[in-house]
């Protein structure tokens, strides 16, 4: 099924919690609304599931416009951030409830709720209650509820948000995996964009009611639209600029020239330059490269991150990220000078999407 | 999809049933029942102060006001509730804090001896003080006084150890809440601890002590049974009610002392309501440690001595009761024996009792409902007029016991709805009556599911009826019960309104034993109480061990 919203707004008294979305999942689609806390992403599902209704706006589901259908007919399947199992009923039943309302016959029922189990490793939890799992059995009962009615659309709200990190990575790949087996249309919500660029087709970045940018994982990161996105997804090193001479493609930040694309810039236009951490090289003890860029700077901070190290190094007074293998931290120290490299390809030039950022963009 | 959205429409049945409309109709039931049996009872009372032989008259309050020996009712009224609040809450507070913030030892005890009074008939407590105090009290008696308990001192001692469990329970809760952290915060910052109890830990309860006092203040103005026990010839409005319409069939000056009595009720619990309830310190936090410290001898042993003496004297008066049942002829005849329990002074034997065993498993049952349809109304679907409903849920809190009877013989004694002399008619005074404790009670118990599983059954594609019957009600079973047990309690040994209720033929337990005090037969009032206070004390323990024991909680007023 395919999920169409259309200027879709919502306020709560003075507040703007959604401000004109539109957005289309396509069938068998999973979308992920992914922004801060307060952007409005759990809004717009609440929306689509029907718990809230839009001050203005469409939805539409395939070719139906569903208006003032109460959310009990829509028949979507929803993992809610706390679960919400029902705490009197065991597992299976939980798994039952949505088949017993629709009046499904018993045996239907009982093979239904054994091919869930199965499919969500439940097996022998059955006559256990919600207090008597873990977390992560209590995400794949609530995960199984929800598709055993064999919803047309699935809906998860931070359905990861609550538990340990080693069984968010597992569940999230199963999650993946199970969604795609289905082929069933999903939206994603989750603050976490490491998670939403890991599980979707696609993302829609969100930021105070709307959508900043929308697209493929690899697009949005590697293309973000906005400082705010390139920010918001993964770590960027932001280094507002001028340009200079945009046939040229040199920009100049803190009285360096850098090189840079920059089709469509006019001159003297004030732009963000938006490099990833792990673009940058440290070039140590005057060793040359290929990249068009230099500069001079200060070890401050030395962290390991495990696959990779990351450096601080500071800039004309900014911190800059650059992400090294092991290696070649070895002769890292502190407060030493270091020379920072990258390819013009490799930076990303953005139109500050708020002017009065740039001075405290980092 | 396709399925359940392009379905014909349901029949409208089907869709009343499942609907918002379904709510709406329980709403407009619910309102209307509130409208009834609260609204339309102080209408009557209020009607009936202001009519005078030729038409709207105030000459009734001018009367009042201008008649000393009525003004001065009021007067001894405020008086002795003020008087008896101040020292219920210090008392209470000093009880509490031994327990909640100090390592005294019999913290049990005292606790358990500070709920008790909660289940008995509010004048078991005054029963007791006749028997010591009274003309032929033990302590009388022995040490050849000439003073008795009969009067302001007596309502005053009584009603302090009557409405100490309403105090400590809200006092214990509000400084069993505080972070210790901010006491130790305030030492290592150089306070010591008399410093640290008056700015940090008072400080923090200031809200809870005035809510107290507020809730026990509304509790002596409106108490009935210990100023007709022991109050003697000092007058209290609530006593003086029932003798203008029992003694002198005079409603018009019932209603009008039923007004001026419901007037600094009102007061008291519009400010605790709406002032000290926006003023309260949150300071409960989830890494708050709560509990004990270590307490200093020299406030430690102070502290054990009185509370444990408190605690003691509570045990001291439940123990009188089952022990005046016994005694042949209290003061003169100490000899055992089971003569009382024959219930020969009356004709009615001891079948008051089991009327109130009726009318409080009635009320239990349809109190419970009711309250628990009122508490998910208010909380969980706020249909127009939610608003409404909580307000009239609510305010029998601050209508004293004796109005609600007056009130209930004015609005039913006439048709269309002529309900006195009938069961439903009791059954009605304590369920609206004591209606405020128990839909708080299922409120607060909504408030601690979380909403998304009432969601979670919506999206699995239940109605409200079934969300609410399948997965609401079985998580508020534990509440339901309390709250049962809450009415039951009531329905056993409230006085005040259903006094004025009951009919021939249906005494209930809890008057007969003012009657049997009246008629000078307190071996006879003690073995009636000694019934009541075993049924309720039995009933509470049988559903404990059905349910489970913590599940079933004692709401207080």
């Amino acid at each position: 099924m395919k999920i169409t919203l259309r200027g879709l707004s919502k306020r709560f008294g003075s507040a703007v919690a959604v401000d004109g979305l539109s957005l289309e999942v396509r069938e068998g689609e999973l979308v992920s609304l992914v922004g801060g806390s307060g952007c409005g992403k759990t809004t717009t599902l609440r929306m689509i599931a029907g718990f809230e209704a839009p001050d203005a706006g469409e939805i539409w589901f395939d070719d139906r416009l569903i208006g003032g259908v109460p959310p009990r007919q829509r028949g979507l399947g929803i993992v809610f951030q706390s679960y919400a199992l029902f705490p009197t009923m065991t597992v299976a039943e939980n798994i039952a409830f949505g088949l017993r309302v629709a009046r499904w016959p018993e045996v239907g029922i009982r093979e239904r709720v054994g091919e869930m189990i199965e499919l969500m490793k439940l097996g022998g939890l059955e006559r256990r209650y919600a207090n008597q799992l873990s977390g992560g059995q209590q995400q794949r009962v609530a995960l199984a509820r929800a598709l055993a009615r064999k919803p047309p659309a699935l809906l998860l709200d931070e359905p990861l948000s609550a538990l340990d990190a080693k069984i968010r990575l597992r569940l999230r790949g199963e999650i993946r995996k199970i969604q795609q087996d289905l082929g069933i249309t999903t939206v994603y919500v989750t603050h976490d964009q490491e998670e939403a660029l890991s599980i979707a087709d696609r993302i829609a970045v969100m930021r105070d009611g709307r959508i900043e940018q929308i697209g493929a994982p690899e697009q949005i990161y590697a293309a973000p639209r906005t400082d705010f996105v390139a920010d918001f997804i993964g770590i960027s090193n932001l280094l507002p600029c001028r340009v200079v001479s945009a046939a040229q493609g040199a920009v100049e930040w803190e009285g360096e020239r850098l090189r840079a694309r920059l089709p469509g810039r006019t001159d003297g236009e004030r732009v963000m330059l938006s490099v990833r951490p792990e673009k940058l090289h440290l070039l140590a003890g005057g060793a040359s490269g290929s990249e068009a860029n230099r500069l001079e700077g200060v070890v401050e901070v030395i962290t390991f991150l495990g696959p990779v190290v990351r450096v601080e190094v500071t800039v004309h007074g900014r911190p800059l990220w650059v992400d090294i293998p092991h290696a070649g931290a070895r002769a890292l120290e502190r407060r030493k000078p270091v020379t920072l490299a990258f390819a013009a390809d490799d930076a990303v030039i953005l139109a500050p999407s708020d002017p009065g950022r740039d001075a405290i963009a980092r | 999809m396709s399925r359940s959205l392009t379905r014909a429409p349901a029949a409208p049945w089907t869709r009343l049933v499942q609907g918002e409309l379904l709510v709406t109709a329980i709403a407009a039931a619910v309102l209307l029942l509130l409208g009834i049996f609260i609204v339309w009872p102080m209408v009557k009372v209020l009607w009936m102060s202001v009519l005078g032989p030729a038409g709207l008259t105030l000459g009734h309050y001018r009367e009042f006001v201008s008649t000393w020996r009525l003004f001065r009712i009021l007067l001894n009224s405020l008086a002795v509730a003020a008087v008896s609040t101040v020292l219920t809450v210090l008392l209470a507070l000093v009880l509490a804090y031994a327990v909640t913030r100090t390592t005294i030892p019999g913290k049990r005890f005292v606790s358990l001896m500070s709920l008790l009074p909660l289940i008995s008939p509010p004048f078991l407590v005054s029963l007791a003080f006749i028997l010591l105090f009274g003309r032929n009290g033990v302590v009388t008696r022995w040490l050849g006084l000439g003073w008795s308990i009969y009067g302001f001192h007596g309502i005053v001692m009584a009603q302090v150890f009557s409405f100490l469990p309403q105090a400590y329970i809200l006092l214990a809760n509000v400084l069993g809440n505080i972070d210790t952290a901010l006491e130790e915060a305030a030492e290592n910052l150089g306070a010591g601890p008399l410093t640290t109890l008056w700015r940090v830990t008072l400080a923090l309860a200031r809200p809870g002590l005035a809510s107290a006092a507020l809730i026990v203040f509304i509790l002596c103005m409106t108490d009935f049974g210990n100023p007709i026990l022991v109050g003697g010839r000092y007058n209290v409005l609530a006593t003086e009610i029932y003798s203008e319409v029992i003694g002198l069939n005079d409603f018009a000056s019932a209603a009008t002392m039923s007004v001026v009595l419901i007037v600094p009720c009102l007061i008291a619990y519009l400010l605790n309501a709406y002032w000290v309830g926006a003023t309260s310190y949150v300071t409960v936090s989830a890494s708050a440690s709560t509990g004990a410290r270590p307490t200093p001898a020299l406030v430690r042993w102070p502290l054990f001595l009185l509370s444990g003496g408190i605690a003691l004297f509570i045990a001291v008066i439940y123990g009188l009761i089952p022990l005046g049942s016994f005694v042949r002829l209290w003061g003169s005849d100490w000899s055992l024996a089971l003569t009382h329990y024959a219930f020969k002074s009356t004709a009615e034997g001891a079948w008051p009792v089991w009327n109130s065993v009726k009318l409080a498993a009635v009320s239990g049952v349809v109190g419970t409902a009711l309250a628990l349809v009122t508490a998910y109304v208010i909380e969980r679907k706020r249909p127009p007029g939610a608003r409404a409903i909580e307000f009239l849920s609510l305010l029998p809190a601050a209508l004293p016991g004796t109005v609600i009877g007056v009130g209930y013989i004015l609005a039913f004694n006439v048709p269309p709805l002529s309900l006195t002399g009938t069961l439903s008619i009791l059954v009605s005074s304590v369920v609206f009556w004591k209606f405020p404790v128990a839909v708080l009670a299922g409120i607060n118990a909504l408030k601690q599911i979380d909403p998304a599983i009432e969601e979670a059954a919506v999206s699995l594609g239940a109605g409200s009826v079934r969300t609410f019957g399948r997965v609401v009600l079985p998580l508020l079973t534990g509440t339901a019960f309390s709250i049962f047990v809450y009415f039951f309690i009531n329905g056993m040994v409230t006085v005040s309104a259903v006094i004025f209720l009951i009919y021939p033929g249906f005494n209930l337990g809890s008057v007969a034993i003012l009657n049997q005090v009246e008629n000078g037969y307190p071996g006879v009032a003690c073995a009636l109480g000694t019934i009541i206070l075993g049924i309720v004390i039995g009933t509470i323990l049988l559903l404990r061990a059905l349910v489970g024991g913590e599940r079933v909680a004692i709401l207080k007023t």
